[in-house]
């Protein structure tokens, strides 16, 4: 629990005492809970502000007392404002507009809180919900009305139930990007590309003189300052500055040219991808369109039979069912598929043209450019698989090194620690090192070195890349420890410095 | 209407249950099962789980997950989980966490994976118990590198079993095959910069049931009302959101290979210059699949008992969907018990 949550919580509170303020008037009982509520609130805060200066949530028997305080008081209003209702009888028949509206607040806050929970990604998915949930609910009194009157042309029906709201909802249920009118788009498109080319004429001459204009205003500013913050930054951008200026000059006429090129050819692949959208949004949002008025006809229809209207709860199911049934009908379709393929391609087109325009502009620049990481991703991929080829061709000459011969089916336990100590050999009687000193080697490696008979750093001292692979084999769980850390060469070291002493 | 009063307090009550419930979460835990990393390279881990009894089997399985999303479906709340259920009915269970890859791996292949990883894996499994051969259970992309692997090293595995494993690319109606098959995977692997983010695989899962991702929240005020209902739903949540990277050259072959040409079903499938012959698959297989499954549908997964070589093999369906099927709490009765039984009755 964080601060965050407590101030949402908070306003939950104050949002709610608002609202049943209007009760005072009818039951006196009613503002009894409340006064001891805030009192108890001032307490609470009183001695919370002297325990702690920090967020509430890191003092976890605060917040959990908190919580608690809020939870009784919110169970102890609930008989108060139940035993309230019940004694005032006109308030049985009727929801007033205050009962609904705080009902509302509950949900909404309560909606709120949950959705602080989900992980951040899934949100936006939580939201679309609610607003759909919103949009049945702030309607569903006009749905009723229009079913029982049998209003439930399309035409009346997108009147009274915004159609911008449904393109919003299933729009964002798809993942689309909202494009209200194509032409408007396209033309803000075309405007933003010709800027963007104007702007490109004059780019790097201009931003030569941006930057060393910055420079020399940061200079200026900063040699007034006494703080030594200032002073140290100006040196470090000094630095900088006469490393970079060399490359002020290095992007020049060409890549302009080419740069210019990109644009233009991103502005048609995005134009592309804008159309594809455009068409693949309104192939989906007709399909849906018809979800609601068939099923508002459908309910007339049941409503003239025998007067039945579906409650709320069946109905908005309902409609999530049938609308994602007519959504993936139309999924199913080629012309789907097609287009989908489409605004996927010409989408991917423009960002690599981008992506192309800015390994243009960079390439002289003293810092590594995506196009060189993945030269190096490469050569890292390449290096693993030749290293593991190598690893395999060690493992399958190893018995033979030992003079062991090869099995036809490759055995997992052929590496045995005989044919270790046969190799480094044998520890003289009674001698044993301290392996520990060895970097890289613990307590626990040192006892399974010592299981397998190596005890001395003359052993260690004549190992070689046959006995590291071997090591390996026999104690998987360090598998190319003995490679990495080069214990023949440490060990060496090692007996180097003790003879000396 | 004439219950408004009493749908109002149910409301405000069903509040005063949240704000506890909401406010008590500060940590929503996935994958308790205790374990430790056993073997690691790179961004690559496999992890050993702990048991305090003496395995049933004394072959220990190694479970390869899919590169998409990650393995702590397999162990998502702690009463309902198949790896410890698995544990708890004798066996000795490894996992492979795959990690989650960064631009560094594009160029990571399916031969990096398979010959790579999973054989290394394989291999320190078979070092650290002196066995010959070990049992490898896959779920679904892992499934299907699981099947390539035992098919190149029969040798090595004593039992597979694939768990909603597809196979068969080209003859089914999965709109995720139907898309896959037209789409230009060259241009996005390119424009992704080689790594395929994990939003855009979660995108086309979400899209195949477009209102499930809101559905999923009807009535999520009578799961916050109960503590352990709602720790449930985020857990879910979480395992959802965690989705990793995929590697663009891994993407690139399983799309073009598998989703567009469908090579492995027809035996043209190449790995490391190796043709990949199911036949040569021929120890016991287990093919489990899903009756709902609309990610992996079932006519993608039960040719797996055609293609190969095994005399032993069994197809077994359970009720539920591609995730359903590990966390709906019948099917994961009979489930992991199944898996765990067909274990033990192979291990002599």
């Amino acid at each position: 629990m964080n601060w965050m949550d407590l101030n949402k919580t908070g306003d939950f509170w104050k949002a709610w005492q608002d609202s049943v303020k209007g009760f005072a008037g009818q039951s006196q009982a009613s503002t009894d809970p409340m006064k001891e509520w805030w009192n108890q609130q001032e307490r609470f805060w009183k001695d919370a502000m002297e325990k702690t200066t920090g967020m509430l949530g890191n003092q976890p028997d605060l917040a959990r007392q908190w919580q608690d305080m809020q939870g009784n008081f919110m169970k102890q209003w609930m008989d108060m404002a139940q035993q309230a209702m019940t004694k005032t009888p006109s308030m049985g028949t009727e929801p007033s507009d205050m009962w609904k509206q705080f009902a509302r607040q509950t949900e909404t806050w309560y909606a709120d809180a949950f959705k602080n929970k989900l992980p951040e990604q899934l949100r936006p998915h939580f939201q679309t919900y609610m607003d759909m949930y919103k949009m049945f609910t702030t309607q569903w009194e006009n749905i009723q009305g229009m079913i029982k009157n049998g209003l439930v042309e399309p035409k009346v029906i997108w009147q009274m139930v915004n159609p911008a709201q449904y393109a919003d909802a299933v729009g964002k249920v798809m993942g689309f990007k909202p494009m209200k009118d194509l032409d408007e788009v396209t033309r803000q498109a075309n405007q933003f590309f010709e800027q963007l080319r104007a702007a490109a004429l004059k780019m790097f001459p201009a931003a030569e003189e941006q930057v060393l204009e910055m420079n020399e205003a940061f200079t200026n500013w900063s040699n007034q300052q006494t703080d030594q913050f200032f002073p140290f930054m100006n040196s470090i951008k000094e630095v900088m500055k006469q490393n970079l200026e060399p490359y002020f000059h290095v992007t020049g006429d060409e890549t302009q040219a080419e740069v210019l090129r990109s644009l233009k050819e991103m502005q048609f692949s995005y134009l592309a991808y804008l159309h594809h959208s455009a068409k693949l949004q309104k192939m989906v949002l007709d399909a849906g369109a018809q979800v609601l008025p068939s099923m508002m006809q459908e309910a007339r229809e049941s409503y003239n039979k025998d007067h039945d209207m579906p409650s709320f709860d069946t109905f908005f199911t309902d409609y999530m069912n049938r609308l994602e049934n007519a959504i993936v009908e139309t999924m199913h379709t080629e012309e789907y598929t097609v287009t989908q393929n489409q605004v996927l391609a010409s989408g991917a087109k423009s960002k690599m043209i981008y992506d192309e325009m800015l390994e243009n502009i960079f390439k002289d620049w003293p810092f590594m450019t995506k196009r060189e990481a993945d030269d190096l991703a490469k050569e890292t991929t390449l290096l693993r698989r030749r290293m593991r080829e190598l690893e395999a061709r060690i493992g399958a000459m190893t018995p033979e090194v030992n003079g062991v011969s090869k099995k036809s089916a490759p055995s997992p336990q052929v590496v045995s620690s005989d044919a270790v100590i046969n190799l480094i050999g044998k520890a003289e009687k009674g001698k044993s090192d301290d392996l520990k000193e060895i970097k890289g080697i613990g307590e626990k490696l040192e006892n399974l070195l010592n299981e397998i008979g190596i005890t001395s750093y003359k052993q260690l001292a004549k190992m070689d890349a046959t006995v590291y692979a071997m090591i390996d084999d026999l104690i998987p769980a360090f598998k190319g420890r003995a490679m990495r850390d080069d214990w023949a060469s440490q060990a060496r070291e090692l007996l180097k410095t003790n003879s000396l002493v | 209407m004439a219950n408004w009063t009493d749908n109002i307090v149910e409301k405000v009550n069903t509040a005063a249950d949240a704000i506890k419930n909401i406010g008590d979460i500060n940590e929503v835990d996935v994958a308790t099962a205790p374990r430790e990393v056993v073997w690691e390279d790179g961004k690559v881990k496999l992890f050993h789980f702990t048991r305090n009894e003496k395995p049933k089997a004394k072959t220990p399985v190694i479970i390869s997950y899919a590169l998409v999303n990650r393995w702590a479906m397999m162990d998502l709340q702690p009463d309902r989980s198949f790896i410890r259920k698995l544990i708890s009915e004798g066996i000795d269970v490894y996992v492979i966490d795959w990690g989650y890859p960064t631009r560094t791996d594009r160029y990571k292949s399916m031969e990096d994976y398979i010959l790579g990883d999973l054989n290394n894996c394989v291999d320190y499994v078979r070092n650290a118990h002196g066995i010959e051969k070990v049992n490898l259970l896959g779920v679904c992309q892992g499934g299907t590198f699981s099947l390539i692997y035992s098919a190149l090293n029969p040798d090595k595995i004593k039992n597979l079993i694939t768990l909603v494993t597809p196979v068969e690319f080209a003859d089914n109606d999965g709109l995720l095959f139907k898309w896959s098959r037209e789409m230009d995977v060259d241009t996005m692997v390119e424009s992704f910069g080689g790594l395929i983010p994990g939003d855009f695989l979660n995108f086309g899962f979400d899209l195949l049931k477009p209102m499930n991702k809101m559905r999923k929240y009807y009535g999520f005020n009578d799961v916050a009302k109960d503590k352990a209902s709602l720790m449930n739903f985020l857990r879910m949540e979480k395992w959802v959101s965690d989705s990793p990277a995929q590697a663009g050259e891994t993407y690139r072959k399983f799309i073009k290979d598998l989703y567009q040409q469908n090579k492995l079903a027809e035996g043209t499938f190449e790995l490391g210059g190796q043709i990949v012959d199911l036949k040569k698959i021929s120890m016991p297989v287990l093919t489990i699949y899903a009756k709902d499954d609309h990610i992996v549908p079932p006519d993608s997964t039960r040719p797996i008992n055609d293609l190969i070589g095994s005399k032993d093999k069994e197809l077994m369906e359970f009720p539920g969907g591609h995730i359903g099927v590990f966390v709906g709490s019948r099917s994961q009765k009979m489930l992991t018990t199944a898996v765990a039984q067909w274990l033990v009755d192979r291990d002599k």
